[in-house]
């Protein structure tokens, strides 16, 4: 199968029916006009050459354009991997390396990433995109093109060791299905669109599409912004970050929300305490998903079902949890353990180094590296993670990334990068560095982080220590 | 709070966002408009976090609209403004 199907069926339901508005500007695309504009991207790449198995980044902004464009890759047989605009020149070249990716279509105020001179789209939502070849004959592994691949995902941060998810159009088509029979999306529905499409598109616009619903796309991301476009514009569905709500909270009194039906919250976990302000100033509760980029959305509480707010719900029909102990034995309801997943919408494999699901699931299950319970009601309960991962404002990275980047810089023997709680921002990332005899400037160290990374992972404080604390194991304490 | 000077407070924040924003880009200028510029709604939390720990506030979500955000210079007043109160 290939996704863009899920389009053209929206289509020939919906034709004449708005399928993207943004809400800035207050333009449109009818199903119709989406379907022939991912026609011109997808007759442009087949033009090009672009053959089923490809690596294709897509770099564009959260815009309308986005959506066609992102359809238009799908339907030349690409496998599209998104390169997010918030990420740095570096972080990008190292997508490029790790996927050894075949080509990029890029907006027209792209940074140009090296190449020959590409093609241009000619006219419509997508004009003067460029398609260019980086390295057109660069070889996938052998098993990657048997696997139906249609993205390959990073999370906002990167691990050192397994990159790239890789999705079949069949697994994402699977997520589409699980998460559309509890959210129950139909052409009734207006959705508010506030996220980034580059970590976003793959499963959740393929859902909205599929139902034919209308996404408002919303720019302006500021509190007072997404409350006056509710109110203006009467969604039905939003789902945003914690710090959307949280910061939409904060403004104090104001009419309830009554357009909406569902409120999810996704990216990070949700303090219950803004949970609850959320739903006294605007009268609708919000719902929270367990998210995984390797695993989609198994689990989700609608905030509607009576289940206590703090959980993230009961498994969505197409999955199983589970919650193993540290030997892999199933554990007894409410027992603290390690969650593990399984189901039709796991990943395919991790592309850098390449690994099957086959090789990393345990019959089948995915061991995610969170912690949580499952209660007698069969609700999901997370409690910390293994991983040593660190949010910022609803992005995710990891810590040990931020630590290279500044042990690379002249006069640096080693780092610690940690958090500290912060109440806007969950968390925000300090470092402590020790200096070797040349010493180093700080505001020096702070520019070359923030040239390389993504600046929500630049540590806001830099301390100078004697040593490092690390585990009796020699691992750094956090 | 000593009395603060609008030029000085301007010309920090600017320095702020070109250092730890903008490193690998055009550097902005006083009166840029950021949003122009490429500032998305992460890098205007890192300006938040900035301001907080240089100015000892943190700018409210009511506040956070165009005339106080705009350039480095209409920030600038409105730390100036905020701080003269406290």
């Amino acid at each position: 199968m290939n996704l863009v199907e899920l389009l053209y069926s929206s289509v020939e339901r919906h034709s004449s029916r708005r399928a993207l508005t943004d809400v800035r500007s207050g333009r449109s695309l009818s199903y119709g006009q989406l379907a022939r504009e991912t026609q011109r991207v997808a007759a442009l790449l087949k033009t090009e050459g672009v053959e089923r198995g490809q690596r294709i980044g897509l770099l564009a902004p959260n815009d309308l354009a986005y959506v066609p464009a992102a359809f238009g890759l799908l339907a030349a047989g690409a496998c599209m991997v998104p390169l997010a605009s918030n990420l740095t020149p570096a972080e990008t070249a190292e997508i490029v390396r790790d996927v050894q990716l075949n080509g990029c279509l890029a907006w027209p105020k792209a940074d140009v990433l090296p190449g020959a001179s590409g093609a241009v789209v000619q006219g419509g939502e997508c004009d003067n995109f460029t398609f260019r070849w980086l390295d057109r004959d660069a070889e996938a592994p052998a098993e990657f093109d048997s696997l139906n691949p249609a993205f390959i995902r990073f999370t906002s941060g990167t691990t050192a060791r397994s990159k790239g998810v890789v999705l079949s159009h069949e697994a994402t088509a699977a997520r589409v299905e699980a998460a559309d029979r509890v959210l129950a999306f139909s052409e009734e529905d207006r959705i508010l669109w506030v996220l980034p499409l580059a970590y976003h598109f793959a499963v959740t616009i393929v859902a909205y599409v599929r139902a034919g619903t209308h996404i408002l796309m919303c720019p302006d991301t500021l509190p007072r912004a997404m409350v006056d476009a509710v109110q203006r514009l009467k969604p039905s569905v939003l789902y945003a970050a914690p710090l959307h709500f949280e910061r939409m909270a904060n403004l104090g009194p104001s009419e309830p929300l009554t357009s909406i039906r569902v409120i999810l919250s996704t990216a990070a976990p949700i303090s219950p305490a803004v949970m609850d302000r959320f739903e006294s100033v605007y009268g609708v509760p919000i719902g929270q998903a367990y998210g995984i980029i390797e695993a989609g959305l198994p689990c989700i509480n609608l905030g509607t079902e009576g289940l206590p707010s703090t959980s993230v719900g009961r498994p969505v029909p197409g999955y199983e949890v589970a919650v193993l102990s540290d030997d892999g034995k199933r554990l007894s309801t409410e027992d603290l353990g390690e969650i593990a997943v399984r189901g039709d919408g796991l990943f395919s494999a991790y592309y850098s180094p390449w690994q099957l699901r086959e090789q990393i699931t345990r019959d089948g299950w995915f061991l995610t590296g969170d912690l949580g319970w499952l209660d007698q009601a069969g609700a999901l309960h997370l409690k910390g993670r293994k991983k040593t991962v660190m949010f910022v404002a609803g992005l995710k990275f990891f810590p040990e990334e931020v630590e290279d980047c500044i042990n690379q810089f002249r006069g640096v023997k080693e780092s610690r990068v940690f958090s500290r709680p912060h109440a806007r921002m969950g968390e925000v990332p300090c470092a402590e560095v020790v200096l070797d005899s040349r010493g180093c400037d700080l505001d020096a160290l702070k520019t070359h982080c923030a040239r390389l990374l993504s600046s929500y992972k630049v540590p806001l404080e830099f301390t100078v220590v004697d040593a490092v604390p690390r585990t009796p194991s020699g691992k750094i304490r956090r | 709070m000593s009395r603060l000077d609008p030029e000085e407070v301007a010309r920090a924040v600017t320095a702020f966002i070109n250092t730890t924003i903008m490193a690998r880009s055009h550097p902005v200028q006083p009166d840029d408009d950021l949003e122009l510029a490429g500032l998305d709604s992460m890098a205007l939390l890192k300006v938040l976090l900035f301001i907080e720990a240089q100015f000892g506030f943190w700018m409210p979500d009511e506040d956070l609209v165009e005339e106080n955000i705009k350039t480095p210079r209409a920030m600038a007043a409105y730390i100036c403004r905020r701080g003269s109160q406290s």
